[in-house]
């Protein structure tokens, strides 16, 4: 059974970036990747997809619904609770890293992420490392 | 005279010998040792006299008692005579008692009558006897005695040729000593027919020595016998016993015939003085003594009357020494005394000596000087007093000065430490009813509004603390008779120091014990801040030099009114430099977020087309989008060295502190340095020290720092050396990295770390925003390490970091995460 992604982020070049990383790149290709480009309705759209996304990467800056919203949600929920939920965002300020942290973050990937060491993040996150990776 | 004022009494000496005692001592010995020894002189002279006296009065009557002797021994020798002097016929009747050897009874009684009545008629003979030659005894007055043989006897023999004194001899017969005197019986013709024997009569011998006047009580005489050395007539102690016999110098010498005294023991072991002579008719001694301690006793006697003299003379000298004593230490006790008052403090006792000698003069004299003392004293303590109300009076005012001080000390004090003015001034007014005991205290500000100058009730406290303001009347500037209005107006210090004196005084209805009341301006220049008002509950509270003090405090709270409303000021000018920093941080964050997306993008897909990952590319596709990777990585860079410069600048800067295994940063930034070197002709070196420790930092800066030196050696370096070195040292961490570039001149040395200025060499060679090392610098000492260099131009450049560690862990194992 393939992998499955779940990205929500409002940047399109963004989105298309990580579609490339995640889709063609990451684990040899062959993943499914879901990506929201807003964060309305987040839950419903979440529970209507056809499986439990194994790993979740949460724009923080996105609306209506900022990432830590999302992740409250995410974390109200049993079925998605246990999964890696990582932010991605390009603040990456000492005390950001620290909210993200607090507010239960998995991890952290910042942008720029290069495809040189995506991949191998993916890998840790996926072997149930705490990543918090900042170039 | 108060007493402390006196000096503290001395110690005193004790007294050792007194005066009194010397002079009793002297007085005494003077009264006895004078007579003592004219005593002792007269009582050996004496005594010596006495003794010579004695003994010649001895040798005297010893002399007289024994010529009494001899006369009385001849007188009896005559008496014994005299019996035969009788009638023819009386006379032939004694012969006839002898011519017979039997004579007949009638005739020897006759004759025996005959002789009992010569007996009875004298005293020297105690026995008439008359025996024939034959040594019969025909007739004696004692019967007994008659028919009775003398043959035997010593006196036998010579009796029969003359008349014979038969000295005391021991009779055989009769155990008696017995002294006899015979006197021929001869016939007609003239022979010897028989001997008439007379024995004396010891008694009356004793008789003649009976002790006369002169003899005293123990003096006596008596005589002492050759045959057995005894006493033959009772003496005056010892009654005659013929077994007796006794010896004593005396006796001894007189035995020995010789005629003299001395001083002896006597038969009787009494000390006596004594004389004795030889009777040679009565074979006898003689003997006069007498106890020395009777001839002496006039000597005794006068040695008691000296004695009891010297006693009487001793009690008189020391009852004349005891009064002279009196009369002399009397009044020098008495002058101790009244010294030891004086001593003590007390100068009202005097000596008042009733004396007109030396002594009565010290005494005169002494008063005399107590009464200077006293004087002296009462003017000596007069001035103690005078300084001592000066010093009183210096003390107060040095109090209030004090307290003065300390009031504005503590104001100036909260000038410098409390800022809020509203709460300094509740301070100030409450410290200054505290420390002045004030009524009350206020102060108002001067508050310039659209309505005109407006006083307003600022601060205040009573005795019983800070009151609220609140519940005060408000002054306004044109209340009549108010103190504080008028201050308000004038600009000046207006006093009522008797608040009933001016007419239209203006009571405070909540002050209604206020009896004297002053308002000074706090001025600062000419420009009126506020009015200090003080409420006092005492008429006449406010004199000058109060209010001079209360005018310096004024001024004090006028500089610190000025500071409170710097303050303000500076703390609403920090608020929005705050604000600004705010802004400028959030600004920052935008930035970065709004940089990184577009690069993001912008590096991801120039790589994912630069790779063939979105389909085939050719070479020079392929440089052309390196470039771009390039080009983008730079950019990047410069955004966040920026991004570091400008928190840097605002102190926004954090370090993510966490353990950091030096061995995993080092080895991170040993493969990044790699790639750099790649296409350079440089030999890339590594010195590193195994089993580096683990310290506390930010492993991403570490990381920065390490890796802004290593591409700053490559950047500068056209070909050579790089050497990165990294060792534990005793105080830290020491990274270097050595390379042998073009180095850096001694006049670029300081331009080394400072921001946005790169050195003429660093601008020639290509990039760099020249943040590099200053930020690295930055985040170094933000470590707590140190950051310097060594380098000259042409000489390559070395450059060092020393990182503090954290204790002396070593790094267990390789616990790195990858890829960061």
């Amino acid at each position: 059974m393939p992998i499955s992604f779940l990205y929500a982020e409002d940047d399109p070049m963004s989105r298309q970036v990580m579609h490339v990383m995640l889709t063609k790149l990451a684990l040899g290709g062959g993943a499914e990747v879901t990506i929201f480009e807003d964060s309305s309705n987040f839950m419903d759209r979440v529970k209507a997809l056809p499986k439990v996304p194994d790993v979740i990467f949460l724009d923080v800056q996105i609306t209506p619904h900022t990432g830590f919203e999302m992740l409250k949600m995410l974390r109200g929920d049993t079925a998605y609770d246990g999964k890696p939920i990582i932010a991605m965002t390009a603040s990456v300020t000492v005390s950001d890293i620290e909210d993200l942290k607090k507010a239960g973050f998995d991890g952290l990937i910042a942008k720029p992420v290069r495809k040189k060491v995506f991949p191998e993040l993916l890998d840790r996150i996926l072997s149930g490392d705490a990543v918090w990776y900042v170039p | 005279m108060s007493a402390e004022v006196i000096n503290a009494p001395q110690q005193e000496q004790p007294i050792r010998i007194s005066i009194g005692t010397t002079l009793n001592i002297y007085s005494l010995a003077l009264a006895v040792i004078p007579v003592l020894v004219v005593i002792s002189v007269a009582l050996g002279l004496f005594g010596q006299q006495a003794r010579d006296q004695a003994l010649s009065q001895m040798k005297f009557i010893a002399q007289a008692r024994s010529e009494e002797v001899q006369r009385w021994l001849e007188a009896s020798q005559l008496r014994l005579s005299s019996v035969l002097a009788l009638p023819e016929r009386q006379l032939v009747q004694i012969r006839n008692t002898v011519d017979n050897q039997r004579p007949n009874a009638e005739t020897v009684n006759l004759v025996r009558g005959l002789l009992q009545d010569q007996l009875s008629a004298q005293d020297s003979f105690s026995e008439f006897y008359i025996y024939t030659t034959g040594g019969r005894i025909n007739v004696s007055t004692t019967t007994d005695a008659e028919r009775t043989q003398v043959r035997d006897l010593p006196y036998f023999a010579p009796s029969l040729t003359q008349a014979y004194v038969q000295p005391a001899y021991l009779n055989a017969e009769t155990s008696e000593l017995d002294a006899v005197l015979t006197t021929p019986i001869v016939n007609l013709e003239g022979q010897i027919i028989g001997i008439l024997a007379g024995r004396l009569n010891f008694d009356t011998l004793a008789n003649l020595l009976a002790p006369t006047e002169g003899f005293g009580t123990t003096g006596e005489t008596y005589l002492v016998s050759l045959e057995r050395s005894n006493i033959i007539t009772p003496s005056r102690f010892v009654d005659y016993d013929p077994t007796i016999t006794y010896a004593s110098q005396g006796i001894r010498e007189a035995l020995w015939g010789r005629t003299s005294g001395g001083f002896y023991t006597n038969y009787r072991q009494e000390s006596v003085i004594g004389a004795y002579t030889w009777i040679n008719s009565l074979g006898t001694g003689l003997l006069a003594e007498i106890e020395e301690e009777e001839a002496l006793q006039a000597v005794n006697d006068v040695r008691d009357v000296s004695l009891v003299a010297a006693l009487v003379m001793a009690i008189l000298g020391l009852l004349v020494g005891r009064f002279v004593t009196r009369w002399l230490t009397k009044p020098i006790t008495r002058l101790t005394y009244i010294a030891q008052f004086a001593v003590r403090g007390d100068y009202t006792q005097r000596a008042r000596l009733k004396q007109f000698s030396e002594i009565g003069r010290l005494g005169f004299a002494f008063d005399t000087m107590l009464d200077n003392l006293v004087v002296s004293i009462r003017e000596r303590n007069s001035r103690i007093r005078e300084v001592m109300e000066l010093s009183a009076s210096l003390e107060t005012r040095v109090a209030e000065r004090t307290r003065d001080l300390r009031v504005a000390a503590d104001v100036s004090r909260q000038i410098t430490t409390v800022l809020d003015i509203d709460r300094l001034l509740q301070d100030v007014v409450k410290s200054t009813v505290e420390s002045f005991k004030l009524y009350a205290c206020f102060i108002f500000r001067i508050e310039d509004t659209s309505l005109g100058s407006q006083i307003i009730r600022a601060a205040g406290a009573d005795m019983t603390g800070t009151v609220d303001v609140e519940r005060y009347l408000n002054i306004e500037p044109d209340t009549a008779g108010s103190v504080v209005a008028q201050t308000a107006y004038t600009a000046q210090i207006v006093t009522v120091n008797n608040v009933s004196i001016p007419l239209d005084y203006y009571a405070d209805p909540q002050l209604p014990n206020t009896r004297a009341q002053v308002a000074i301006p706090i001025m600062l220049g000419t420009r009126l801040l506020g009015i200090f008002d003080f409420h006092s509950n005492q008429t006449g509270r406010f004199r000058p030099e109060e209010i001079s003090v209360l005018t310096t405090l004024a001024e004090q709270v006028a500089i610190a009114m000025r500071n409170a409303q710097l303050f303000s000021q500076s703390q609403a000018a920090q608020k929005e430099a705050e604000e600004a920093n705010r802004v400028k941080s959030q600004f920052l964050a935008n930035m970065s977020h709004e940089l990184r997306t577009p690069l993001n993008a912008i590096l991801n897909f120039t790589e994912f087309v630069m790779d063939g990952d979105l389909g085939d590319v050719n070479e020079e596709q392929q440089d052309t989008l390196q470039k771009v990777v390039s080009s983008g990585e730079h950019l990047l860079s410069l955004i966040n060295d920026i991004l570091d410069i400008t928190k840097i600048e605002v102190g926004m800067l954090e370090l993510f502190v966490e353990d950091v295994d030096i061995n995993q940063s080092i080895k991170a930034v040993v493969s990044t340095g790699k790639g750099l070197v790649k296409d350079k002709p440089i030999d890339f070196k590594i010195e590193v020290e195994p089993n580096l420790p683990i310290i506390s930092g930010d492993r991403r800066r570490l990381h920065q720092v390490f890796l802004n030196l290593l591409s700053n050696a490559v950047k500068f370096t056209p070909n050579g050396d790089v050497i990165l070195s990294a060792k534990r040292e005793e105080d830290g961490v020491h990274i270097s990295v050595k390379d042998s570039g073009v180095g850096i001149a001694p006049k670029d040395h300081p331009k080394v770390f400072e921001r946005f200025k790169q050195t003429e060499s660093g601008l020639r060679s290509a990039g760099g925003t020249g943040l590099g090392l200053p930020i690295s610098k930055h985040f170094v000492e933000a470590h707590g390490g140190r950051i310097w260099f060594e380098s000259d131009l042409g000489q390559g450049s070395t450059f060092h970091v020393l990182l503090p560690m954290k204790g002396d862990r070593l790094a267990e194992g390789a616990l790195a995460l990858e890829g960061q």
